[in-house]
């Protein structure tokens, strides 16, 4: 079994034990860049087309994570976060696709503070500014979150605050103006679209 | 063109896979009543009489076929001691889960739907749905399925971990959930209501791979049907389903209602003359839709699914959006009379 079937059928204990044999014999982050993103990037266009199921994405992100927790230290939100990217639901309690998202970043060695689901607006904008942060992604179920995201655009400029908004989640997929329309800066569909839209925002130094 | 059918003569009809006089429509209102009656959500829902004054306006409105008693899925959560959040043009949502670790599995207890106050509510409702409709329309009631249930009962990672890591506690809150499950359909069809349709995203394709929902969703759904005393329609709340038709149709269930991102058309070839086919309307991406772009849409559908009955016209998402203008309400309605009535124009 490779790592990908290993994945795909979700058997963490398989993966794991691939990854550890892989490790013996290479350096721990090609494992990363070689093996672990170009298969997150598949499963992508998998979840795209309808091939691969969101427990399975949700397996994939969870088990690519624990590797990288391995190899990374995963970051805390503290006052001292290096990070200037983040993630949240707004007045959403659903977090599964937020949880996937941050997992396939932490995957691609971004670091991304996770503030947690179903926040108000005004709280979203209280962490932004404690935190200095310069990216935000917004993972949405639900059609009313998903508008929400234009409120939290208006307050953003009425404060002056110019920061970048990537959305993502069920209501976006199934209406594709739908970021447009919330003034989003980007949309993922899937979450290493999400990765890719944050490497543009971010340049190449990332 | 025959003479005008009562919603159930249609609704009848097109479950028996015969052409009716028109293709039935079926406008799921739920929180929506709420905005008919400039009310809120929260106020709307305290009062059975106000379902059903909304169910009646709408159906009247919109020339709806069913009549929805469904007020929201968090409804079956309160029975098991849980809370619901309401919030404004939203539908209401599972407060927190009821379920935080293997010892709360163990020790919950399946509710009596009688000795719940918010599902006896539910079922006044379908009671007075049905006396008022004189039985010229179907009443169309709703459980969540039991494996798609633990979604709100434990919030959905934590579900994601007891189903592909603890089978014993999972099989244990399977079970609770099953006799809950049919006891509530029992009590709802009791009280009136002509048909269940038995929710169950968890089982889609979207969630799950097939190879897992063999083990599970399929064999609940063969468990438990035949313990419901009346038809069952499968939804999937928008999930893809077309790789497990064969399966829905194999659990007994009279219909299903089909995902936008399925293809309609193949989907209709595997259903055709087995179980009846409910769809594929998408309000979300319809709510700025030209009329013209509603026209299209209705009569696209109507050509691939129409033919020899067995077709409804549904959204597929379950509940119809609060933000969803009148506007393209009547025009689905006036593009299903005038597109719709049979036999079909090409």
């Amino acid at each position: 079994m490779n790592f990908k079937s290993a994945l795909l059928s979700l058997n963490k204990l398989e993966a794991i034990e691939i990854f550890h044999n892989f490790e013996r014999d290479k350096l721990e982050q090609d494992f990363i860049e070689d093996i672990m993103v170009p298969i997150l990037e598949e499963v992508g266009d998998g979840w795209k087309n309808g091939e691969v199921s969101l427990a399975q994405i949700y397996i994939c992100g969870s088990i690519c994570e624990e590797i990288v927790n391995i190899i990374y230290k995963p970051i805390e939100m503290t006052n001292e976060a290096k990070s200037k990217i983040a993630i949240v639901t707004l007045d959403d309690y659903h977090s599964l696709g937020k949880k996937i998202v941050y997992s396939v970043l932490r995957t691609n060695k971004i670091d991304v503070l996770d503030f947690g689901a179903a926040l108000s607006v005004d709280e979203v904008i209280r962490l932004i500014i404690e935190n200095n942060i310069e990216i935000l992604i917004i993972s949405a179920l639900m059609y009313p979150s998903a508008l929400r995201v234009k409120e939290f655009r208006k307050r953003l400029i009425d404060s002056n605050m110019d920061i970048k908004i990537v959305v993502g989640g069920a209501p976006f997929r199934l209406d594709d103006a739908l970021w447009k329309s919330v003034n989003a800066d980007a949309m993922g569909d899937a979450p290493m679209d999400t990765v890719n839209v944050i490497k543009e925002m971010r340049g190449l130094a990332l | 063109m025959m003479n005008e059918m009562t919603s159930m003569q249609r609704v009848g009809t097109a479950l028996s896979h015969k052409e009716a006089d028109r293709v039935p429509l079926f406008l799921l209102f739920s929180f929506y009543g709420a905005r008919e009656l400039n009310m809120s959500i929260e106020e709307y829902f305290q009062n059975p009489e106000n379902i059903v004054t909304a169910q009646l306006k709408l159906k009247e409105k919109y020339s709806n076929d069913c009549l929805y008693s469904f007020f929201y899925a968090a409804v079956e959560m309160e029975a098991f001691g849980g809370k619901t959040i309401f919030h404004k043009e939203a539908p209401p949502v599972a407060g927190k889960p009821v379920i935080n670790n293997v010892e709360d599995i163990k020790n919950l207890e399946v509710p009596d739907v009688y000795d719940s106050p918010s599902l006896k509510k539910v079922l006044t409702t379908i009671k007075m749905l049905k006396e008022q409709s004189n039985g010229d329309t179907p009443v169309i009631s709703v459980v969540m399925s039991p494996f798609s249930l633990p979604i709100m009962q434990m919030g959905f990672e934590k579900y994601l971990d007891l189903l592909i890591n603890d089978k014993e506690n999972f099989e244990l809150l399977i079970k609770k959930n099953e006799e809950f499950c049919i006891s509530w359909a029992n009590a709802q069809l009791d009280a009136g209501a002509t048909f269940i349709v038995y929710f169950d995203p968890m089982s889609s394709t979207t969630i799950i791979p097939k190879d897992l929902f063999m083990t599970t969703g399929y064999e609940i759904s063969k468990r438990i049907f035949p313990r419901i005393n009346g038809p069952i329609v499968t939804h999937f709340a928008s999930g893809r389903s077309y790789s497990i038709v064969d399966e829905v149709i194999d659990t007994g269930a009279s219909g299903i209602v089909a995902s936008f991102d399925d293809d309609f058309g193949l989907i209709k070839e595997k259903t055709k003359g087995k179980i009846t086919l409910a769809g594929n309307l998408n309000l979300i991406s319809m709510l700025n839709s030209s009329d013209k772009e509603i026209e299209k849409n209705i009569r696209d559908l109507i050509q691939i699914a129409a033919s020899d009955g067995g077709f409804i016209i549904t959204d597929a998402h379950g509940e119809i959006p609060w933000q969803v203008p009148e506007r393209v309400l009547l025009e689905i309605s006036e593009n299903i009379k005038k597109w719709g009535s049979y036999p079909i124009k090409g």
